[in-house]
Formats: C-alpha cells, sequence, structure tokens
C-alpha cells in the first residue's frame, strides 16, 4: 500500500516541538493532569452506570479493520 | 493523555489545547463502550472526537473574537537574522505552531494527524472526511512548505 510519508527531519522536529513535555502555556502540566483525572472519574461513573455494556456502536464508532468488517458473522 | 494527540490539538487550537483535550477525555470516557477497533482505530477514533471538539472550540472563539496570546506571538515573530543558532532540532513548540498556522487548513491537519498524531493514510482521510489521495497530497505538501521554511534561518 503507498501509504508510507516520509517526514524525516522535519517530522521529527514538528513531534518534538508539538508532543513533547513542552507545552504553549505557562502551566502545561496541571491542565493535562486536572482534564485526565477529570476523565478517568467519567469513565468510572459511565462503567458503573453500565453504560459501556448498553451504548451502541454508532457507524462513527467502528473502527473495525476493513477486512474483519466484510467476514461474515461479524456484529 | 496520548502525546500526539495533544500536540494535534496544539497546532489547531494553539493555548486552548488542554481545555480541548479535557472535552475530548470526557467524551471518549464516556463513549468508550461504543468503540469497536484494534489500537490503530482507537487512535483515529479518539482523534475524530477531539478534532471535534476543537472545531466547536474554534467556532465559539470566533463567535467572541480577542487576542490570544498566540496571536500575539505571531506578530512578534524575529526579524531575519535573529534566529542565529537555530537549529532544525531544536525546533520551539511556538514557532512550529507558527508556521503551522501558515499552512492552509487541509494540509496543517494532514500534516498534524500523519505526523504527530501518527495515523496512518486511511485513518487521517476518515478523520477528515476526505479522500485519503487528497489528504496523502496534503499532507506532503505541507511538509514540503514546512521543510523549505525550516531551512530559512530568521523567516
Amino acid at each position: 500500500m503507498p501509504d508510507e510519508l516520509r517526514d524525516g527531519e522535519t517530522g521529527s522536529a514538528l513531534r518534538a516541538a508539538l508532543s513533547g513535555e513542552r507545552g504553549v502555556g505557562d502551566d502545561g502540566v496541571t491542565g493535562g493532569t486536572a482534564g485526565e483525572h477529570a476523565a478517568l472519574t467519567a469513565f468510572r461513573a459511565a462503567r458503573d452506570a453500565g453504560l459501556h455494556a448498553s451504548l451502541p456502536t454508532r457507524d462513527r464508532d467502528d473502527w473495525t479493520p476493513a477486512v474483519e468488517r466484510r467476514r461474515p458473522g461479524v456484529p | 493523555m496520548h502525546p500526539g494527540l495533544l500536540g494535534y490539538l496544539r497546532g489547531i487550537v494553539g493555548e486552548d489545547a488542554e481545555d480541548v483535550a479535557s472535552d475530548a477525555w470526557l467524551e471518549i470516557a464516556r463513549d468508550l463502550g461504543r468503540f469497536r477497533g484494534d489500537g490503530a482505530g482507537f487512535r483515529g477514533w479518539t482523534a475524530t472526537i477531539a478534532r471535534h471538539r476543537a472545531l466547536d472550540h474554534l467556532r465559539r472563539v470566533r463567535a467572541r473574537p480577542r487576542p490570544t496570546r498566540f496571536e500575539q506571538d505571531l506578530l512578534e515573530l524575529p526579524a531575519a537574522g535573529d534566529a542565529a543558532g537555530e537549529a532544525l532540532d531544536a525546533l520551539s513548540t511556538e514557532r512550529a505552531l507558527s508556521l503551522i498556522a501558515g499552512l492552509p487548513r487541509q494540509q496543517a491537519e494532514a500534516v498534524l494527524l500523519r505526523v504527530v498524531v501518527g495515523l496512518d493514510g486511511p485513518s487521517a482521510a476518515r478523520v477528515l472526511g476526505k479522500r485519503p489521495g487528497a489528504v496523502r497530497s496534503a499532507a506532503h505538501r505541507g511538509l514540503m512548505r514546512l521543510a523549505e521554511q525550516l531551512k530559512e534561518r530568521g523567516r
């Protein structure tokens, strides 16, 4: 599959600059930690309420590889 | 949070990336039971949610214009010749964001999703709602432009 994207030095520089430990604001750490804590709380609440077992998979949520979706019997 | 996803959000919304990431993670946590797929699919699914939150954020911000620190930084870029010694491997976050902001939107998103988030071509195309060929071209053009700009001293 001709999917390869050779990003070389440019790609390495971008990844380091944007997804490294350095943040744009003065306090890049606190916001991320608070966000993760809130997400974990929300995850636990949803799980305990049984939402994870009861919510249907919409088209946008189905990221099974195409080859698996074509196999008969896959829900 | 996956660092690549936060990097993608920084490229799209700048300094508000942490807030948008928090919104995205709340939705991801809530809808986790709906997801079907493998690890690569999870990266694409979470990127789609993050992108929707980012676009919502941009719409809200544009409805009430205000100067952001990010925009101010764009106006205060150093003049040509001031960036002596700035090496390719010491690209600052601020400079990376200013270069990304100078790309057409589709090129910027294609580069961020392929290079920073690490999505493959089909996944990036699905997140953006575009044809794979168009996203591949956009990523390639965006990278070429960024590479040229990074080689220029002091832009």
